[in-house]
């Protein structure tokens, strides 16, 4: 390696870094305590969480079957239905949200059948959770069906023929030996999950308590109120950083 | 135990075989790399689809038979032991699949154990075992299974030479009543373990008579080959 490529590495690192810094510093250590646990700060907090948890919960439940899926079997098409799942992950989010409310929403694809039966929606605490989910399950399914492909098929093909059906190989075979995989597939899903914007203001809105969790929080503050703001934020860097920790301990990262 | 009748034809390899096995026969399959012994293997397990063929055993077809209900047992190459689970766990699995409760699984998981010399691993993980201790300790799963059929796939091949006379001996004795089929590159197997010996090249059987015969007297290029030591 050529010794000067230190002098750009470091500015690469110091790009990323700079910014966490300069939030944290602004921080008021005095202020912190009361900021973070002021009732309209703990309420986002425990809508972002209560949100996140079911979103991850809908990925999982929903991911693990499309991973397998696409992992273990080929049919026509299947190409375009991974590029297609994927495609959250580079979408602006705000277009996700858009998406989801001409899905969704009274006058949507599947909206309109919803309101005859007297169910709505936009603007729920529900709409949190699909707009979290929608962004959030390609990061599952991408980890997932990369360990599913490492792991390869010779335990479940030995399983088989060792008397066990394939819902007891994929119970006691297959799941347990992509576990790591499932749990930093997870993570990473709930960081996603959590720090969840464009999709969410744009199909669930912004109420405080019903839809507004500490991202759109953090943004409503950001003029009125900078100092929450910046303690809300730096509760979201503290939640990253450990979900760094963690995704990188089971080597998902 | 019962009874097989195999005949298999995969066209993309060249594969056109027909074979019978004995009840409480064990057959010795050998030929050179390639010749397609592990597809036959594959073939039987329900693992692969052959273009053509069928596989009977006892009264049973089963070319429609899922490999989990063909009551064929396969022991390859790498023991291939469930990683997340004790050794004792591995060789309960085959119980406890077909619906045996724990307790009466683990008990049958232990005697079997103890069949091939391993009941002292039981507690361990299989990372914690030698490679001769856990092609053992799959020996003993493979019986648990309790299977019609024992498909054993070079089952030495990855060990140490100096460990596998003892894994011999223990298959000796496993084998002795049991339908079994054991691919092998080792005349020494062959001479141990099975009744008959088979020659596949080309995916062809070229040869096929009892074990002394074949190797006392051997008529095809890779017998004689085998038998004069010079494939190892």
């Amino acid at each position: 390696m050529p010794r000067w490529l230190w002098f750009p590495a470091a500015l690469a690192a110091a790009f990323i870094i700079l910014p966490l810094a300069a939030i944290v510093l602004r921080v008021d250590p005095a202020t912190l305590p009361a900021l973070v646990t002021s009732p309209s700060a703990l309420e986002a907090l425990w809508l972002s969480l209560r949100t996140a948890t079911a979103g991850t919960a809908l990925c999982i439940l929903l991911g693990v079957p499309l991973a397998t899926v696409l992992a273990r079997t080929s049919f026509r098409g299947q190409g375009l239905i991974r590029s297609l799942v994927l495609l959250p992950l580079v979408l602006p989010p705000v277009v996700s949200g858009l998406a989801l409310l001409y899905t969704f929403g009274r006058r949507g694809l599947l909206g309109q059948s919803l309101d005859l039966v007297g169910i709505q929606i936009p603007f729920t605490t529900l709409a949190v959770v699909i707009a979290q989910t929608f962004v959030a399950l390609p990061f599952l399914v991408i980890s997932l069906e990369g360990a599913l492909r490492t792991s390869g098929t010779r335990y479940e093909a030995v399983a088989a023929t060792l008397g066990a059906r394939p819902t007891t190989v994929f119970r006691r075979v297959t799941l347990p030996l992509v576990a790591p995989g499932l749990l930093s597939g997870s993570v990473l899903a709930f960081a996603r999950c959590l720090g969840e914007f464009g999709a969410t203001i744009t199909f669930a809105g912004n109420l405080p308590g019903v839809t507004s969790t500490m991202p759109l929080q953090v943004y409503l503050l950001r003029v009125d109120d900078p100092d929450a703001a910046v303690a809300l934020s730096l509760v979201l860097v503290v939640v990253a950083i450990a979900v760094i920790g963690f995704a990188r301990h089971g080597r998902a990262l | 135990m019962s009874a097989l009748h195999l005949r298999a034809v995969i066209a993309r390899r060249g594969i056109d075989v027909t074979l019978d096995v004995a009840a409480g026969e064990t057959v010795a399959i050998t030929g050179p790399n390639g010749a397609g012994k592990s597809s036959l293997l594959g073939v039987i397990a329900g693992l692969l689809r052959p273009d053509d063929g069928e596989v009977r055993l006892g009264d049973r077809v089963l070319d429609a038979t899922p490999p989990h209900a063909r009551g064929v047992a396969l022991l390859a190459q790498d023991p291939l032991l469930f990683p997340h689970m004790s050794v004792l766990a591995n060789v309960a699995f085959a119980p406890r699949a077909r619906g045996v409760r724990r307790r009466q699984a683990n008990e049958l998981a232990l005697r079997h154990l103890t069949e091939v010399g391993a009941e002292t691993l039981a507690g361990r993980r299989p990372t914690e075992i030698s490679g001769g201790q856990a092609q053992r300790v799959a020996v003993a799963r493979a019986l648990a299974a309790d299977p019609e059929l024992l498909l054993l796939d070079e089952p030495m091949a990855s060990l140490d030479v100096d460990v596998r006379p003892a894994l011999r001996q223990t298959l000796r004795t496993a084998l002795a009543d049991r339908t079994a089929i054991i691919v092998t590159h080792d005349a020494a197997d062959a001479r141990a373990l099975a009744d008959r010996v088979v020659v596949i090249e080309h995916g062809h059987i070229v040869e096929d008579g009892p074990t002394e015969q074949v190797l006392d007297d051997p008529q095809s290029g890779f017998a004689v080959r085998l038998v004069s030591g010079s494939i190892k």
